[in-house]
């Protein structure tokens, strides 16, 4: 299968992958292998470190689907770039979603640039001072750029000289595409995606030609402001400079992307700035709640995916698409978008799929305890105290916790995206946890959606009932490879039919 | 039939008999009409608990003791309160062998309604993990 290569650049970029994966694993699936390549100089940034470990999750999970079912919950491939390149050639490159950065071990901009080696007030230095502040040239790397492109497009040309990026472009083929995801007012997306894209229409990687590279399609969605910050005047990264620093990008990407025909499709996605997250620069502390904006970027992804008129020539695009993402509708007086408010297209894409994981994230919370004699568990392979804590179940029940937080956090959030009528629980420092429902029947907890009337019926199963019912139907005289894959094939169709007898 | 059904309501392993109540039982037919009553009722109950009330909800265990509980009762009182009235229309002064052969009948079916769930349990999807 061809693969897709997702470069995610910066915090902006392990929240789009992040959200992705989610879409992902609620069982929409593309004609790709997906390979997120995730880009951040911030060594410990909480974003991508949480991106990272739902990938491995999702990965853990996957490698139980069944490769013949048509539809399955986490039925996309994902693999990590050194999945893709270590079985083929002896290099041996990290099996990491994330890569690092040649060089890039901490310390200023000035010692990675080798400042002090040039000479002493010699011109380089004078160029160098030209072009970049004292401020500059002592920013701690350590957490990122710190809003600064001039910077990130330096360091992250690093990047382009490593050995993964020389294995990935030995490793494409003709049938495989580039998706490349940043923000474009910060500093590192804005600085990587123009930089990544540029390398990979030369074609040119250390010394060798890759025709294949040169005339991918490349895809890319540019995030622009969604967010303000807090405590703007005093902070090393201001708010207020979004809107400055996205106008002078997105002149420059007019000039050397879209007038050269670099990019087959770009996705331009924003929202007006209503929401103010804490100002911190980099490290474990800087965590943005999952957004909106995020999710519809993850569409994008899906889009460009699933576009099969695309192509390139000579190193350009051909009839190069650009793209915007709106929704049907909203409230201005209560901004929250609930699946009613999408529109067709979106609704038709996520709508089913990711209740599909909503449903079944409840019920292996919920209800899965108390129905471990039912027909559908008891059976072979059975669900049963080793299956419960095996390592695929910790990996999937780790990836639903995150599934479950991803959902508080995109209702909390500023436009809020509330599918789902359930509690956010947060703990002590407002990290959200999960959320908690208090309807008695499950069905009832998708805003904006009427559960089909059936009329008074008192054999009627209702609420998890529906789903077990589902279950053990869908069991019966059935057999399956392991009971991982049974738990996936099962939940799929058994929350799938639940979902088209009750609601939609 | 009324043979065979006198034979299991008299010698059976729950067999109960006396010479007089027993010889009215059998001469007026009643060992077959309860007997087909008994293998109705419980066929009707087994039906109803393992395809009507096929529902994950009734897949418990307390689900299937309350059937039961209702089939022995109904065979219990069909008995009783049928055999009784007739006999009492017809003069006969019988007491304590109305609970006798009502105590049997509810015991057969008590057997033949727990026998049979392990065979009706495969029609069922919810309720085939009941018993057991």
């Amino acid at each position: 299968m061809p693969k897709l290569y997702v470069f995610a650049i910066g915090g902006t970029g392990s929240r789009v992958v992040k959200s992705l994966t989610m879409l992902l694993a609620s069982g929409i699936k593309t004609n790709y292998e997906i390979v997120p390549i995730i880009l951040d100089p911030d060594a410990a940034a909480a974003d991508v470190e949480k991106t990272t470990r739902i990938l491995n999750n999702y990965k853990a999970v996957h490698k139980y689907v069944n490769v013949s079912s048509a539809d399955s919950l986490f039925k996309n491939k994902v693999e990590s770039l050194g999945d893709v390149v270590n079985p083929k050639t002896n290099e041996h490159i990290s099996n990491e979603f994330r890569l690092n950065i040649n060089n890039l071990n901490g310390g200023s901009f000035r010692s990675f640039i080798d400042f002090n080696l040039l000479e002493k007030k010699g011109n380089n230095q004078a160029m160098i001072e030209l072009l970049f502040s004292d401020q500059n040239l002592d920013l701690d790397l350590e957490v990122g750029f710190q809003g600064n492109p001039n910077i990130g497009s330096v360091v992250l040309n690093k990047f382009v000289d490593s050995s993964e990026f020389a294995q990935f472009a030995q490793n494409f083929t003709d049938q495989d595409r580039v998706f490349i995801i940043s923000s474009i007012f910060g500093g590192t997306g804005a600085a990587g995606f123009p930089l990544i894209l540029k390398n990979i229409r030369e074609g040119h990687v250390q010394g060798h030609n890759f025709e294949h590279l040169k005339n991918a399609v490349v895809g890319a969605v540019t995030v622009l402001p969604y967010f303000k910050l807090d405590g703007d005047a005093d902070e090393a990264i201001q708010s207020a400079t979004f809107i400055s620093k996205t106008k002078a990008a997105l002149s420059y990407y007019h000039t050397n992307i879209t007038k050269v025909d670099s990019i087959n499709s770009l996705y331009y996605i924003g929202d007006t700035a209503s929401n103010n997250y804490k100002n911190i620069v980099g490290g474990s502390e800087q965590k943005n709640d999952a957004h909106f904006v995020e999710l519809a970027s993850a569409i994008a992804v899906l889009d460009f995916a699933s576009d099969d008129s695309l192509s390139s020539y000579g190193g350009r695009a051909v009839g190069a698409k650009y793209k915007e993402f709106g929704i049907d509708s909203i409230d201005s007086s209560n901004p929250v978008i609930t699946f009613p408010n999408l529109a067709l297209s979106t609704q038709n894409l996520i709508k089913e799929s990711l209740s599909q994981l909503f449903f079944t994230c409840l019920y292996l919370d919920n209800e899965l305890s108390n129905q471990m004699k039912a027909p559908f568990a008891a059976n072979q392979p059975v669900f049963d105290t080793n299956f419960l804590s095996s390592h695929f179940y910790q990996s999937l029940n780790g990836f639903l916790k995150e599934f479950k937080i991803w959902l508080g956090e995109l209702k909390r959030n500023k436009v809020s995206f509330a599918p789902y009528d359930f509690h956010v629980e947060s703990d002590s420092i407002g990290n959200v946890t999960g959320f908690t429902t208090n309807r008695r029947d499950i069905f009832t907890l998708l805003n904006g959606v009427a559960t089909k009337s059936t009329g008074l019926n008192f054999f009627k199963n209702r609420s998890y009932d529906v789903i077990t019912a589902q279950l053990s139907t869908l069991s019966k005289n059935r057999t399956f490879i392991s009971a991982e894959s049974k738990l996936l094939e099962l939940f799929t169709e058994a929350t799938k039919q639940s979902i088209n007898k009750e609601l939609f | 039939m009324n043979d065979l059904f006198a034979s299991l309501y008299e010698n059976g392993p729950v067999g109960f008999y006396d010479s007089n109540f027993s010889q009215e039982i059998f001469s007026q037919y009643l060992y077959q009409k309860y007997g087909l009553i008994l293998f109705f009722s419980i066929f009707i109950f087994l039906g109803l608990y393992y395809k009507l009330m096929d529902k994950p909800r009734f897949a418990k265990i307390h689900y299937w003791f309350l059937v039961i509980i209702i089939v022995v009762v109904f065979n219990f009182s069909f008995l009783y309160i049928d055999a009784k009235t007739l006999f009492e229309s017809q003069g006969f002064d019988f007491d304590g062998e109305y609970t006798s052969l009502a105590i049997v009948n509810s015991i057969y079916a008590l057997l033949l309604f727990v026998l049979l769930s392990f065979g009706f349990k495969f029609i069922s999807v919810n309720n085939s993990k009941i018993p057991f």
